[in-house]
């Protein structure tokens, strides 16, 4: 008799994000397999989504939906994540297998996670299944991504970190919504090891491009240096990263730690504003899955913009300067 | 004060990999190993905190056979106390229980009171050695840091660490710790051939199991709960996609399979006109998507909501 499989539920404004769904999807495929059930699990999420919680879990797969809201912590750290999820195990059936998003928190949550139930982890996974003999199988990436690596369990619950963008988003069942549970957990008798004294902003000129939630690209229809010296002042006043295209790096206006597509780094920030960028194929394959996407551009029939949710036709350097303008007035 | 820094010698993942089918080793013919790029972080830092009052000691470990010496003679060359190696026939170093049991052993034996690493090595990346270690010693334990500070009176020690969306927090935590560090972009100090030559005439002390006072039974009782099955080059994988919508005309359709994921947007999404106004319209569409906020500053906005984000 196996337990559950319960998937940690990575939220950002209201909604589940992209991994979330990837992850219920194939936990679900996996729970039929096995003749067990769904289990999300929400921390957090206060704030006002837009559709219910257990609806949007439940069109991906979940049964169930378990909220919990932690009291008595000021910061919900990767420490105080897997504390919760350890008390969950305790008031709830322990799972079989625990799917957590492989973020840079996730991969804490599930090394303190088994360390805490002294199972097993498996870090940076693509995929899982559940082996001949009942036991689980995950394949990860390993060696900067030159390999993957097959590992088997042995120990019961296996934690597993879902790498985002592995397994893609079939069509959801609509109408099903997951059972939704309360649970409110107080940590305040908890001695937690980390004493957070403070949160600082990355400064967006330092950060690397696959960090950004918000990033100005420019392309080689930027024209030239002073223009560019427009954009990164742009890019300062909005607090957002600068990238560039593979001609703009040619020209020497970004270095090649934020070339953005096929011979440089793959982004996916909350917003994209790509500034003289024609969108050739090259570079698209390395932004197409930007939240929002803003372009401006003179060419009306330029490719960037059957991406673009908003496309400005346009003299680049009129409408940066104009921005400029608008920005030092507000 | 003694810190200990824990150091593994990895295969360049920049060159071509080789896989041995039976035993499932992974190696780089003709490249020469390195060391992991976060222990080299960790290694920096420790490098920041010598010649500070009280003085700081730092010892580098690492497991391996006589070959891993040459990370360790890299470590002497930038300026570590002393170095130590543990090895013994049959030890598994690509077992992560296994070699966090003889950190915690070692570091029992060192009387450290900080012991720094990586936070994953970039060939096996497990990402959960320094949590084992922490869990053995009973020690506190904070993960991707970027750079600490020691207080004078050393209860403590004071770690960035680096967060979500790249937001840094700092933390508090008690000595002894354990640190595992995010691998920054620019981490090393450049060493002359000289240093390196001279570090390679420093003798660095080799401890088997049981001059550490483990038993291999012990160890073999103790092994990792995942066990690799096999190492191979990536299969391609397939992914679900949703169905195609029916509402979509054949050109659109056309536009979506050679345009990928994204499909012709609305002439509605395409503005023209004064450069006021389409700076307006930009300003309002950043607005609506929670980028920008006309009252506050964008960037700590947006930096507060990545904050609520857990």
């Amino acid at each position: 008799m196996v337990g559950p499989i319960w998937v940690l539920v990575d939220h950002s404004k209201g909604q589940i994000t992209y991994v979330t769904k990837e992850m219920v999807q194939d936990a679900n495929e996996v729970a039929r397999s096995l003749g067990v059930q769904v289990w999300a699990v929400l921390i957090g999420g206060d704030e006002s989504a837009e559709e219910p919680w257990d609806e949007q879990v439940g069109r991906f797969g979940a049964d169930h939906l378990v909220r919990v809201s932690a009291i008595g912590v000021r910061f919900l750290t990767a420490e105080v994540y897997s504390i919760i999820l350890d008390e969950l195990s305790r008031q709830y059936e322990k799972p079989y297998l625990m799917i957590i998003a492989n973020s840079i928190e996730g991969q804490e949550i599930g090394a303190r996670l088994a360390t805490r139930w002294g199972t097993g982890y498996a870090n940076d996974c693509v995929s899982f299944s559940i082996g001949l003999k009942g036991n689980v199988e995950a394949t990860r990436i390993t060696h900067g991504e030159q390999l993957e690596t097959i590992v088997a369990f042995s120990k019961g619950p296996a934690i597993i970190s879902f790498r985002p963008g592995s397994a893609g988003i079939g069509l959801p069942t609509e109408g099903h919504r997951a059972k939704e549970y309360s649970s409110q957990i107080d940590l305040s008798s908890y001695l937690c090891e980390q004493d957070i004294q403070g949160i600082f902003p990355a400064d967006p000129r330092k950060i690397d491009i696959t960090e950004a939630d918000f990033i100005v690209a420019c392309g080689h229809g930027v024209g030239t240096q002073d223009n560019f010296l427009i954009l990164q002042e742009l890019a300062d006043k909005l607090g957002a990263a600068v990238a560039g295209t593979r001609r703009a790096n040619d020209k020497g206006w970004v270095n090649i730690e934020r070339r953005v597509g096929l011979t440089g780094k793959t982004v996916c920030p909350q917003l994209y504003l790509a500034v003289g960028i024609s969108g050739a194929r090259e570079h698209v394959v390395g932004m197409d899955t930007s939240k929002a996407i803003v372009a401006i551009n003179k060419n009306p029939r330029a490719e960037i913009f059957r991406l673009a949710h908003l496309g400005v036709i346009g003299d680049s350097r009129e409408i940066m300067l104009a921005l400029l303008r608008k920005l030092k007035e507000k | 004060m003694r810190i200990m820094l824990c150091v593994k010698q990895v295969v360049d993942v920049r060159t071509p990999l080789i896989v041995d089918r039976r035993t499932s080793a992974v190696t780089a013919p003709g490249t020469i190993p390195i060391l992991n790029r976060s222990d080299l972080c960790a290694l920096e830092v420790a490098m920041g905190l010598k010649g500070r009052t009280p003085p700081v000691k730092v010892t580098a470990l690492s497991i391996g056979p006589a070959n891993v010496d040459k990370v360790l003679q890299y470590c002497i060359a930038r300026g570590v106390d002393d170095a130590w190696r543990v090895w013994d026939e049959g030890i598994p170093v690509g077992d992560p229980y296994i070699v966090s049991q003889i950190i915690s052993q070692a570091a029992q034996l060192s009387q450290c009171s900080l012991l720094l690493c990586g936070m994953m090595s970039k060939d096996s990346g497990s990402a959960i050695v320094p949590a084992l270690v922490a869990k053995k010693l009973n020690w506190p334990w904070v993960n991707r840091v970027i750079s600490m500070k020691l207080p004078e009176n050393i209860m403590g020690i004071t770690a960035l660490q680096r967060g979500e969306k790249a937001n840094r927090r700092e933390i508090f935590c008690n000595l002894p710790a354990v640190m595992a560090f995010y691998p920054t972009l620019s981490a090393h100090q450049y060493i002359s051939l000289r240093r390196l030559r001279s570090a390679g005439n420093r003798a660095i002390q080799t401890y088997n199991l049981k001059q550490l006072g483990l038993q291999s039974q012990e160890l073999n009782g103790s092994q990792s709960p995942v066990k690799v099955v096999k190492v191979r080059q990536p299969k391609p994988r397939t992914k679900r996609s949703a169905i195609a919508s029916q509402e979509l005309s054949g050109e659109e359709l056309m536009w979506q399979m050679i345009s990928g994921p994204s499909s012709r947007k609305d002439d509605d999404n395409l503005v023209r006109g004064e450069p006021d106004k389409l700076a307006e319209r930009i300003l309002l569409f950043l607005t609506e998507k929670g980028i920008f906020h006309s009252t506050k500053g964008p960037q700590k906005e947006s930096n507060k909501s990545d904050s609520k984000k857990k």
